[in-house]
């Protein structure tokens, strides 16, 4: 009984320990990133100023922290700027006069060759003059920009929101198939089971085969009118039958790996739980997909995590859909080969009588009743 | 097995934190006229609201946007030496994480322009699934060039311009634009196009003389609202278009207005109409 109760619970315990591990992951990403911006939060804020398209580029001297005021006898050769401070000015600043965090106040006296820039606060025209442009923006907009690639935690994000929507997606169509075509299930999981090379094989060559088939054939409706007009409906049926019979056939495999999985619990009980069987299938690829949606911080590991996913997804799908094809979407049993026939007995032994060791009663040999006028 | 399934459905509701939660952000601009003498605009607006109308007394320019950092960028910039001024959201080059919800961020995406009075402005506007309303009172436009996509676009000329606009062309693709007062930009040369839209043209105003004016229309429904002291000349070349001439006879392949000899303004329009319908409405 406790064997079996473990059995049922290691998909869960898989998936706790994939997403503990994620989630550890990401934790030490961003208290790694926390902890550079913590380091030189002023230096992150000039890189953000710089990248940003309403932004401005400072060199990280002319920024001070806290308030800072530019006096009336002064005059600042290039930038003045603060960080969470107010920056007055009643002198004259040569280049811009830019505040993170905090609002640029130009006073009366007070002038700005350059820009005034405000970020997260405001630029405060109080009798001075500004001869570039005023400016605020709420806060640094440097977005995704096109091409960047996905930080880890947004690879990872995505990655298993992506798993946990074809899982259950793939539940639903489990439900509804068990519901619909629970025998057809079974057929094509039979086959699977005793045929699995041979499904593997059709598989393949059902994969290769698909593109020109549906290029055959569309060219076959091309050449009658009445073709063309169903060309539109032919390719969206013939998508549809692909696809269909690629998820029953990837739904018997998920069966069978449930089967493995669950094997010995519940095999006294008539019907078998088919559907704990599926989902627990279904989440053996599940835990594998969210193994490789956290592989983005595991470098050459997760490398091999994807592939390994990959691989293990591909040889599902390829055997179903074999058995799909090999059983015709499950009506009929797949023709399987004759075995090789037991060894039949030679002329050599056929004169040889098997004799069990008791021994074999004796028959008696009929004979003829005898002529009356024998008698 | 209950318990399971709440934990991935949680996942993958709450898996991507980050995604749905839009960053929008503000940006202010604005610059000291001081001695600009002309200013050329290059407007690139992709979606949302784009409003355009005069500036504040000493500013060349002022601008105020909202968007959605996530998925647009906004930008702006000031060539001191050329008097441009390039200004624009773009959507188009932005990429999130697999999450693209423009419609949500174009529909309260917004950039409220405003321009200085009493300098000549060249303005070049393009415009995409946008809705644009394009106040010209009070500005002098020396040339404007609208071309929009999918936009809805009010233009109105609610003064006179200072002096004869150069060049006037609008470009309402599969949007509609409606044109309010277009006497009023005094333009020497005119062109509105549509290609499956619609175009509505008042063309009301305080202006003298002939008006030119270029209409090539296609897919589209044009509507003239012609004052009654105007005379219509039109020349179009049709093809399978209707044209309501009820009122107008025709002499050497142009249409003439009722009385149009005896006006003291006229429209002169030329171009095509291909499976269009143009209207003209008279007004008091």
């Amino acid at each position: 009984m406790p064997a079996a109760v473990s059995v049922r619970r290691a998909p869960r315990l898989a998936i706790v320990l994939a997403l503990g591990m994620i989630a550890a992951h990401q934790l030490s990403a961003q208290a790694k990133a926390d902890s550079a911006v913590s380091r030189d939060p002023i230096a992150a804020a000039l890189d953000s100023l710089h990248r940003d398209a309403n932004g401005v580029a400072l060199d990280r001297a002319a920024i001070s922290s806290g308030a800072r005021t530019i006096e009336s006898a002064q005059r600042l050769t290039g930038d003045a700027a603060t960080w969470h401070g107010p920056l007055e000015i009643r002198g004259t600043v040569d280049g811009n006069a830019v505040a993170i965090g905090s609002d640029v106040v130009v006073l009366p006296g007070g002038h700005v060759r350059g820009d005034a820039l405000s970020v997260g606060g405001q630029v405060r025209m109080a009798g001075g003059t500004v001869d570039g442009e005023t400016r605020t923006i709420s806060a640094f907009s440097v977005g995704p920009i096109a091409g960047a690639r996905l930080t880890p935690a947004q690879a990872t994000q995505r990655a298993l929101s992506l798993a946990v929507a074809c899982f259950l997606i793939l539940v639903a169509m489990a439900l509804a198939v068990v519901i619909g075509a629970r025998t057809h299930l079974e057929t094509i999981a039979s086959t699977i089971r005793t045929d699995f090379w041979r499904s593997f094989l059709v598989g393949l060559l059902g994969e290769v085969a698909a593109v020109p088939l549906f290029l055959l054939s569309m060219v076959a409706l091309a050449i009658t009118i009445v073709g063309i007009l169903l060309i539109p409906f032919a390719a969206v049926a013939y998508a549809l039958a692909v696809l269909g019979a690629l998820d029953l056939g990837f739904l018997a495999m998920s069966l069978l790996a449930g089967d493995a999985l669950l094997r010995g619990e519940g095999s006294a009980r008539e019907p078998r739980p088919i559907v704990a069987h599926l989902v627990a299938g279904l989440t053996v690829f599940l835990v594998l997909w969210l193994l490789a949606g956290g592989a983005a911080y595991m470098g050459l590991a997760g490398s091999v995590l994807r592939l390994l996913a990959f691989l293990s997804t591909w040889i599902a799908a390829t055997v179903g859909l074999g058995a799909t094809i090999l059983t015709r979407a499950g009506t009929r049993a797949a023709s399987v080969p004759p075995r090789a026939a037991p060894p039949t007995i030679t002329e050599e032994y056929a004169w040889q009588t098997p004799t069990p060791v008791s021994g074999v009663a004796a028959a008696r040999r009929p004979t003829p009743a005898p002529r009356p006028s024998e008698r | 097995m209950k318990s399971l399934l709440l934990v991935l459905v949680s996942l993958f509701v709450f898996g991507d934190p980050g995604s749905d939660a839009r960053t929008w952000r503000s940006l202010t601009a604005s610059r000291p006229r001081d001695a600009t003498d002309s200013l050329h605009v290059v407007l690139r607006y992709d979606a949302g609201t784009v409003t355009l109308g005069a500036a504040a007394a000493p500013l060349l320019y002022q601008a105020s946007a909202r968007f959605d950092a996530s998925e647009q960028r906004i930008s702006r910039s000031y060539n001191p030496v050329s008097g441009t001024l390039r200004i624009g959201l773009d959507s188009s080059a932005m990429q999130t994480s697999g999450h693209r919800s423009s419609n949500a961020s174009g529909n309260q995406a917004r950039l409220d322009l405003g321009l200085a009075a009493g300098i000549p402005l060249d303005l070049d506007l393009d415009l995409g699934a946008t809705r644009a309303r394009l106040d010209l009172s009070a500005l002098w436009v020396s040339a404007l060039r609208v071309s929009a996509g999918a936009t809805e676009a009010d233009l109105t000329f609610g003064s006179v311009n200072p002096k004869p606009m150069r060049d006037l062309f609008v470009d309402a693709g599969v949007g509609s634009v409606t044109i309010h007062q277009l006497g009023n930009a005094r333009a020497q040369r005119a062109t509105v196009a549509s290609t499956v839209g619609s175009v509505d043209l008042d063309l009301g105003g305080d202006w003298t003389g002939e008006m030119p004016l270029t209409m090539r229309v296609a897919l589209a429904t044009a509507t003239l609202r012609v004052p009654r002291d105007v005379g219509i000349a039109m020349r179009l070349s049709k093809r399978i278009a209707n044209i309501d001439s009820d009122g107008f006879t025709e002499r050497d392949g142009v249409m003439y207005s009722t009385g149009y000899e005896q006006t003291k303004r006229h429209v002169i329009i030329d171009g095509s109409a291909t499976l269009a319908s143009i209207d003209v409405v008279w007004k008091d």
